[in-house]
């Protein structure tokens, strides 16, 4: 079937040079061809690059998309296609990717805008009690901090730096090109081994309009039903992330490596076979819509010849309803459902930890709560702003937040191993 | 590390029902069951004083009786109090339940007993207490002082505690993050595998209870009744003078619309981060809908409106505090002679 070669050249630390070069898990970045990278597009008018590394005293604020780089030395498709090329399936062939590396867009939008547009911090901390729970802290990140240009609206800056972010990425990962890994892997689901049961990762993702958006083959996604893919599709970028509120989001970088894939990959074969992924949209607007989804993800999972579904979401309470449909569509055509949530509970863990459940989802696992708060120290280097969005409060000094604040952190709990238990 | 063990007249070798109401005393000695305890303990802690008292009377006048245990305990300058274990005896198990909240709030020395999880004592005090469960009766003696035992040397160190299941202590209702060596996806995958090969499994997530809000009877004659509105839309003044949180409000607020006919483009805002906000911005009555029932009112169809509405940010709401926000609204606008409310939802 499909197999994917996936050459990974690991990045511990980068710097600024004369030309884009990786070299023992160093990576040197020309600055100027960056530079000229992002602001092909009129729609950005200037950019500022910055680096961050793991233990560093800094805290980014306004951070936007956090992309792995990758980039296609064989096969029939680009990495992000759909913005990287045209939208050609991929997931086969030879990827090479900077692994521990993210590009980040920061940047302020250049329109007013409130209720659920308006941006909401989730926030990098690289070092401190914050970067055990917030997701790029253990990664070397290049900062695209930008300055909007001739962009008519929010959405329009929001289209020109995810392509700027997504460019820069695949550019960086070419400097691999002719080098021969680290590591490769090979990821492949065939042949299929008799005895197994085969399990599907149903993965649902957020889309309810500006500023809240996921991508599928460069396109937005909050118009589809639920959609088949196999895994390689999502090692290769198939599924872009824009959803910038608060710290529940799933950046780019999380959608190609995925704690459930991996988890999937690893095991398949050997106690499973994996059978491919499920993709949906969470936060529909009413009960219909939800159901509807939930019904044909089941219905999916049951063409897939699925015994058991993982399930994974992100974001917050609204999506969590379509979780709980889909768990529950999934119950009851006969698919058993493990299913990740992270809880709320409050500050103290005292409240009640769902916002919504169905008596169907009897196989949870806790990704930890993310109500609980944290005080983060002063740091010495601040980037994206002074203030945080939102709350106003001054950025640089020590903060008090509840723990989905932190950027990306809800995935990033789950991958780290958190948990809540009862005390 | 010193231990003072509390413990009732039947096990301090008083007597049975008949002694229930003997007057709280102490000994500098082990006594009945402590000697089982001393003997775990070992050489790392010695029980340096027993209090004991009826349980009939510590139950029937525990205001009274419970200070005087709580200086009797004082005495011996403990370490760590230990308290029972109670087993199902339920005046016992309210007495230990007491005894040990006394001794964590007023001499912060920490405080370890045991029961049988069904004991009456345990929807009392077990929030707030670091109970062991044990067996029904004091055939589980052995097993509970092990556990006690255990337990005591380690809050006597002030080592901190693991979770409920990991230590052997009753969930005090609380979720704390912990963390693990598999990824969360992954013992997901665990559960579905258990589940598929027949295995048992536990879900780390117990489904939780809500309270059902029944709905009022309707309103019978709304042309008499005054009427207020509140939501948790978020919308307030323009520039936001309260200061009401975009996310878990930790406060609700009230403002005027006395002499508005409705609520203009402009004067107001939405902090609330939930929804899209803007054909509320358009017009906020369509939040907050004072033009459409000053109307009502001057049609006759609703008695007044309340010269106040009162809000709050639904958004990531913390359930038990917005229910204390609740409560405290209707207080307030029940005291002004309101009949109806109209509860606008986002």
């Amino acid at each position: 079937m499909m197999s994917l070669d996936l050459a990974s050249f690991p990045v511990h630390s980068a710097r600024f040079g004369s030309r884009t070069e990786y070299r023992d898990g160093r990576l040197t970045i020309d600055a100027e061809a960056v530079r000229r990278l992002v602001l092909s597009d009129p729609r950005i008018k200037d950019v500022r690059l910055e680096l961050v590394h793991p233990g560093e005293s800094a805290r980014v604020i306004r951070a936007l998309d956090a992309i792995e780089p990758l980039t296609k030395v064989k096969g029939p498709s680009g990495t992000f296609p759909g913005f990287n090329g045209p939208p050609r399936t991929c997931g086969s062939g030879l990827t090479h990717r900077l692994e521990g590396f993210t590009v980040i867009q920061v940047t302020e939008f250049p329109y007013p805008a409130s209720g659920v547009q308006a941006f909401e911090e989730g926030i990098i901390e690289m070092s401190g009690p914050g970067a055990a729970y917030s997701a790029c802290s253990d990664r070397v990140n290049l900062l695209l901090v930008l300055t909007p240009g001739a962009a008519s609206n929010n959405l329009e800056y929001d289209d020109a730096l995810r392509r700027a972010g997504l460019r820069v990425a695949d550019d960086l990962a070419k400097a691999t090109r002719d080098l021969s890994p680290p590591k490769k892997e090979t990821f492949d689901i065939g042949p299929e081994k008799p005895g197994l049961p085969r399990i599907v990762w149903v993965h649902l993702v957020r889309s309810q309009g500006p500023m809240i958006q996921t991508f599928l083959y460069g396109h937005e996604i909050s118009g589809s039903v639920p959609t088949v893919l196999h895994p390689n599709e999502m090692l290769d970028g198939a599924v872009v992330g824009a959803n910038y509120k608060i710290g529940s989001r799933t950046p780019t970088f999380r959608h190609t490596w995925h704690p459930s894939l991996e988890t999937l990959y690893r095991r398949h074969g050997k106690e499973l076979n994996f059978a491919g992924v499920i993709i949906a949209r969470g936060h529909h607007e009413n009960e219909f819509l939800k159901e509807r989804s939930g019904q044909i993800a089941a219905q999916l999972a049951v063409m897939l010849r699925a015994n058991g579904a993982l399930c994974t979401y992100e974001a917050t309470g609204n999506t969590h309803i379509d979780f709980m449909l889909i768990v529950k569509a999934l119950e009851q055509a006969g698919i058993p459902a493990g299913a990740v949530v992270h809880e709320y509970g409050g500050p103290e863990g005292k409240d009640i930890s769902l916002l919504d459940f169905v008596p169907e989802a009897v196989a949870l696992a806790s990704s930890g709560g993310i109500d609980r708060r944290l005080t983060l120290p002063p740091v010495a280097r601040l980037i994206g702003g002074t203030h945080l969005a939102h709350r106003g409060e001054p950025a640089l000094g020590e903060l008090n937040l509840p723990l989905q604040e932190l950027y990306a952190v809800t995935g990033e709990m789950n991958m780290r191993g958190y948990r809540a238990q009862e005390y | 590390m010193r231990i003072v063990h509390y413990m009732n007249q039947f096990f301090g070798g008083i007597g049975g029902e008949e002694k229930a109401d003997t007057r709280p005393q102490s000994k500098a000695e082990v006594i009945g069951p402590g000697r089982l305890l001393q003997q775990i303990l070992g050489r790392d802690a010695e029980i340096v004083g027993t209090v004991f008292c009826g349980d009939g009377l510590f139950a029937d006048r525990m205001e009274e009786t419970a200070p005087e245990v709580l200086g009797l305990i004082r005495q011996f300058k403990p370490d760590v109090v230990v308290a029972g274990p109670a087993f199902n005896a339920g005046r016992y198990g309210l007495a230990c339940g007491r005894v040990c909240t006394d001794v964590e709030r007023e001499l912060k020395v920490p405080a370890v007993t045991g029961m049988f999880p069904e004991n009456v004592a345990v929807p009392v005090y077990g929030r707030d207490i670091l109970v062991v469960p044990t067996a029904s009766s004091s055939l589980g003696m052995k097993e509970a002082m092990a556990a006690i035992a255990r337990l005591a040397l380690k809050i006597g160190r002030a080592e901190p505690l693991g979770p409920a299941a990991a230590e052997g202590y009753l969930p005090r209702g609380r979720r704390m993050n912990t963390r693990v060596e598999k990824p969360a996806s992954e013992r997901a995958l665990d559960l579905v595998l258990a589940r598929l090969a027949g295995k048992p499994f536990q879900t780390e997530v117990p489904l939780p209870q809500y309270e059902e809000v029944k709905p009022p009877a309707p309103v019978s004659d709304l042309t008499r009744v005054r009427l207020a509105l509140v939501s948790e839309c978020g919308l307030v003044p323009k520039g936001n003078p309260g200061r009401l949180e975009w996310v878990r409000a930790s406060k609700w607020l009230k403002y005027s619309i006395a002499g508005k006919d409705d609520l203009k483009q402009g004067e107001y805002e939405v902090i609330h981060s939930g929804y899209d906000a803007a054909f509320a911005l358009e017009d906020p009555d369509r939040l907050i809908p004072v033009d459409a029932v000053r109307e009502l009112v001057r049609r006759g169809e609703i008695g007044s409106l309340l010269d106040t509405y009162y809000i709050t940010c639904g958004n990531h709401g913390i359930l038990y505090q917005m229910a204390k926000y609740a409560k405290e609204m209707a207080e307030e606008i029940k005291a002004q002679d309101v009949g109806a409310v109209l509860l606008v939802a986002t």
